[in-house]
């Protein structure tokens, strides 16, 4: 009898622990995704605490996901999120402070791949089906990407930290920030270094306008700075012959304007701008211009008020503008949307610090 | 400045030298008496005081610690650390780092540059004696303790004639520590040389959730080497008159490990911190007039490298910088008894500290001088033989403005005639002025920053009772409420800039419960020992008006926090437990439960110790396990902790 007892309680104790074992991992949730356009939202995290975190916004159903690549893959993005490309289904992760690239899946959030041992990646330019290019904020060298097997195949030594990309035809146009004031000019076939362009001191922001005018936004530098201090400008600069055409200059030497983006249409301008620290005063918000106007807005197309705005994009399709509250940078942040002509359409909460943007279209 | 350096050095040299002839007898306090009773009975001077005294038990047999780990096990202190050989911090009731004062012989530890102390530099080897003081307390003996003052001392043996101790202990991840203590002298001369050597691999296997391999990994860069000196010399030229000079050199070089989610890149840092420091003590004590004069010179120099390598093995640094600091510091201490019952006591202080520090990457820097002089005048009085009261006052100037008064008041209440039950009620206000860093880093400081500023207020039931010859209990619980308003906090701007500024104001809340018990045959004895602190530290207001994080718990600040100590010794052997148990922590401002909430975790240590002696010489061997449950837990986001480690140490005394 007694034997027979311990058997079975043997037997009981085998399927008990077979069945704890099997126990689903903890943390990872089934995702559902359903195919519509949508927003990519970059939450930064707090330096050195690896809490980046990926959102995804689809502005047609209303529909918010927050951590999207945690719950697919059931591992944190890692340390200061900076930006997100695409390449047809695979979308590519910098993060910076990780010094690593993600390569995964844009439909299904699901990683495919880890870029190790970069310094501190900034932006990744897809260049064509084979190839990618990826600046960094502390290396003095872009790294090639081989989109195939994504693998770094080689670099372009530009002796300074780059940050991001315009294309225009073969040419490539990288700008250069810290303690810089260069926009360098690369044959984005040939991967050689032809030229720079000397602009207002760390250019943070450029894009290209429907007339092929290359508009730049420098903040000029920060108070106390070794590399020196000037007014923030933005710079209109001819991109055939790479002359610089006009310089728009910001009264206040406090202005720290950052985030330049521009309308589908590449008519108009929108900026960041305000004041941080003790230059309160100036106020802040999202700023247009227009390519024709003949001087810098001095009023905010949307006021940031007590808000903190962190973040700005143009979603490509829509022309909807984006922009994202920080806070305090220590908690969940907001991202507000607004139509173009500045009626505010959502406002959702986010992962913290949320700094960047990215569209994901369903025709790709 | 000159004036006020001019100022300083008159006056101390008019209260310190001042010539006073007292013939009388020694006081206890210059003899290293081995503790018997669960406690010592409080003198006027410090009642009404909320002060914890570290047994000197505890801190014998943890001489191969450091000081952070003595703390968060033996006190109500938290301790936030980056592990082992890394950066620790060390907070009272939910104030910030830079709101704790460490003290060591009358020398001020805290780097004038972020305003506070790394206590994973401090070895317990040098330490003879820890005292602590919450909250207000701290005004006794000095200022901007907003959340309170740790004093250690480091002191000689005048009843031995030659006396020394040989230390070797080796542990996991490639620990060692090596030291050696000879002293000895006569009676009216006594020196004292202790010499260490800390070394650490600290490659500790962990489990990596991080960074998408899911496996366990070696922990690369973290090792750590640890090296230094104390000297003592002591003169006692009458029995009431004793010179000391103290010498302290260490030499600390770090690596610091990446983030667990960096793991996959080559990144390095690391840290050297050179300290040399020399503190001159003249105590004169006679019947009614104690008088101590303090001297102390330090020299920190700190070299900080950050940096990543790129595909083709070319080193790109990101930080690459030096920090010089040369303090002088001139204390003196009087302390007048007018009679048994009224007590007057007078510390005049002045501080001077010069720091320089650039970084060649960014090529900033600066350079910038600290004077602060400052006296404290309190009066302490028996008002009768159960109620005594005293009343404090601080004043203070620096180079930097004039901070306003801190006033101090306390009394301690005996609740019965015959047993010893305390009640002790303490109201303070205190300043402390900005760092070095927050004034003066580029970019970002704020010179226009004001002192931040604290009002506290506790109050604590102590109850000590000697059961029997061989049984003692003694227990305290204190319950403490704080305002700091104007605390400086630094926030990213645009473009990724932070600045500091006078944010934030904080109400800290909570209470610490302490209970100690000791039990004491010919061959037996117990003692046991529990700390527990409820801290309720809360935004109360935030001048940038944000979101969600009003009545919301300070980031990294646990609720909950115990530790728990029993230790047996059973004629030569001896067994004891360690359990430390910390709290959630929330690491967002609005106390996200799904983002960043650091989980409650708790560690268990064990260990044995054996004592065989041999004529004159004794022999004593520990074997400690540490983390004996290998628990998994994270202590700050991101960053990796050992799992089980052992130790043995052996040391020869005699």
């Amino acid at each position: 009898m007694i034997a027979v007892n311990k058997k079975i309680i043997y037997y009981l104790m085998v399927i008990f622990l077979i069945s704890i074992s099997c126990e689903r991992d903890k943390g990872i949730a089934i995702f559902e995704y359903e195919k519509s356009a949508g927003v990519f939202i970059l939450n930064e995290g707090n330096f050195t605490s690896g809490n980046s975190s990926l959102s995804f916004y689809e502005p047609a159903l209303k529909k918010l996901s927050n951590d999207v690549f945690y719950n697919a893959n059931g591992f944190p993005v890692g340390d200061a999120l900076q930006s997100i490309s695409f390449n047809d289904t695979t979308a590519y992760l910098c993060i910076s402070n990780s010094a690593k690239v993600f390569v995964f899946n844009s439909r299904s959030f699901k990683h495919i791949k880890t870029i190790p041992n970069l310094v501190a990646p900034r932006y990744l330019k897809v260049i064509n089906s084979e190839k990618a290019y990826i600046s960094d904020l502390y290396s003095p060298y872009i790294s090639i990407m081989n989109l195939k097997t994504n693998e770094i195949s080689g670099s372009i030594r530009i002796g300074h930290s780059t940050e991001n990309f315009v294309t225009y035809g073969d040419l490539l146009f990288v700008n250069s920030w810290s303690y810089n004031d260069k926009i360098y000019i690369l044959n984005s076939n040939t991967d050689i270094l032809l030229d720079s362009i000397t602009v207002r001191k760390q250019p943070n922001s450029m894009v290209i306008d429907k007339n092929n005018k290359l508009w730049v936004l420098s903040d000029g530098g920060y108070d106390g700075s070794p590399y020196g201090q000037v007014n923030a400008a933005l710079t209109k600069i001819n991109v055939d012959n790479f002359s610089v055409e006009k310089i728009f200059e910001f009264k206040d030497i406090h202005n720290s304007p950052v985030k330049l983006c521009i309308n589908p249409g590449a008519d108009s301008l929108f900026f960041l701008s305000g004041g941080w620290g003790k230059n309160k005063d100036i106020e802040g918000g999202v700023f247009a211009f227009s390519i024709a106007d003949e001087s810098l807005p001095t009023k905010a197309f949307i006021k940031e008020n007590n808000k903190n705005f962190y973040g700005l994009a143009i979603d490509p399709e829509s022309s909807h503008i984006y922009c994202s509250d920080a806070l305090d940078y220590l908690q969940s942040g907001y991202v507000y949307s607004f139509a173009p002509n500045g009626t505010a359409i959502d406002s959702f909460k986010v992962g913290i610090a949320p700094g960047g943007f990215g569209f994901l279209k369903t025709s790709r | 400045m000159n004036k006020l350096l001019k100022i300083g050095i008159f006056l101390i040299g008019i209260f310190g030298f001042f010539p006073r002839l007292y013939s009388q007898s020694i006081t206890d306090s210059i003899f290293y008496i081995h503790e018997v009773q669960v406690y010592a009975k409080t003198a006027l001077e410090e009642r009404g005081l909320v002060k914890t005294h570290i047994d000197n038990s505890i801190i014998k047999t943890n001489s191969f610690s450091d000081l952070a780990s003595i703390l968060s096990n033996y006190s109500s202190l938290f301790i936030k650390s980056y592990g082992q050989g890394s950066l620790a911090t060390v907070s009272f009731r939910g104030t910030a780092a830079s709101h704790t004062r460490v003290d060591w012989n009358g020398i001020n530890l805290n780097n004038p540059m972020p305003g506070q102390v790394d206590f994973s530099l401090i070895p317990m080897f040098i330490v003879d004696e820890i005292s602590l003081y919450h909250g207000g307390s701290s005004l006794y003996e000095g200022s901007g303790a907003l959340g309170g003052s740790v004093y250690l001392k480091s002191m000689p043996k005048w009843d031995r004639k030659l006396y020394g101790s040989l230390n070797q202990s080796v542990g996991s991840f490639g620990s060692y520590n090596t030291s050696m203590d000879l002293g000895g002298g006569k009676q009216d001369f006594q020196m004292r040389l202790r010499v260490y050597r800390e070394s650490s691999k600290n490659d500790f296997e962990f489990f990596n959730t991080k960074n998408g391999e899911f496996n366990n990994q070696i922990q690369k860069n973290a090792n750590y080497k640890k090296s230094g000196f104390l000297n003592e010399i002591h003169l006692r030229k009458a029995k009431n008159n004793v010179f000391s000079l103290y010498t302290w050199w260490q030499l600390a070089e770090r690596n610091f490990a990446p983030l667990m989610s960096m793991s996959q890149s080559r990144k390095s840092e690391s840290q050297k911190d050179d300290d040399l420091r020399f503190s001159f003590i003249w105590k004169k004590y006679g019947n009614k007039l104690k008088l101590e004069t303090n001297l102390g010179l330090s020299y920190s120099g700190i070299l900080y490298h950050s940096a990543d390598t790129t595909f083709n093995s070319l080193v790109v640094p990101h930080y690459d910088s030096q920090s010089d600091i040369i303090s002088y510091n001139a204390k003196n201490k009087l302390e007048y008894k007018f009679n048994s019952d009224f007590i007057l006591r007078n510390i005049l202080d002045f501080s001077f500290s010069d720091v320089s520090n650039y970084d060649r990457v960014w090529q900033t820097g600066y350079e910038e001088t600290r004077a602060v002089l400052g006296n404290t005048l309190s009066i302490h009085k028996y008002f009768n033989q159960n109620f005594s009261a005293f009343a404090l006052l601080r004043t203070e100037l620096s180079d930097w403005g004039t901070i306003p008064l801190m006033p101090s008041f306390g009394i301690d209440l005996k609740l019965d005639e015959d047993e010893d039950i305390y009640l002790k009620f303490n109201l303070s206000r205190n300043y402390h002025l900005p760092s070095l860093n927050d004034l003066y880093w580029l970019p970002g400081g704020n010179s226009d920053l004001k002192p931040e500023e604290g009002y506290s207020g506790d109050m604590s039931f102590d109850f000590d009772k000697q059961v029997n010859e061989f049984f003692g209990v003694h227990t305290s619980f204190t319950a403490f409420y704080s305002i700091i308003d104007n605390w400086i906090l630094w926030r990213p701007g645009d473009f990724s800039y932070w600045t500091a500024e006078n944010i934030k104001k904080v109400r800290s809340q909570g209470f610490e419960y302490k209970l100690k018990t000791n039990y004491q045959t010919e061959t037996l004895k117990f003692q046991g020992l529990i700390n527990y602190s409820y801290t309720r530290s809360t935004n109360l207001e935030d001048s940038d008006d944000v979101g969600e994080t009003i009545g919301k718990q300070l980031i990294y600040v646990p609720v909950n926090k115990l530790n728990a100590f029993f230790k047996m010794n059973l004629r030569k052997n001896s067994i004891s437990y360690n359990y430390g148990f910390t709290g959630k922590r929330y690491t967002t401002s609005s106390n996200e439960e799904q983002r960043g909430a650091l989980p409650a975790y708790g560690l268990h240590s064990l260990t044995f110790g054996k004592e065989i002696a041999v004529k004159d010489i004794k022999l004593n061997f520990n074997f400690k396990v540490k983390n004996l449950l290998n628990t998994d837990y994270e202590a700050v986001l991101d960053r990796a902790m050992p799992g089980r480690s052992l130790g043995l140490n052996c040391k020869i005394t005699f």
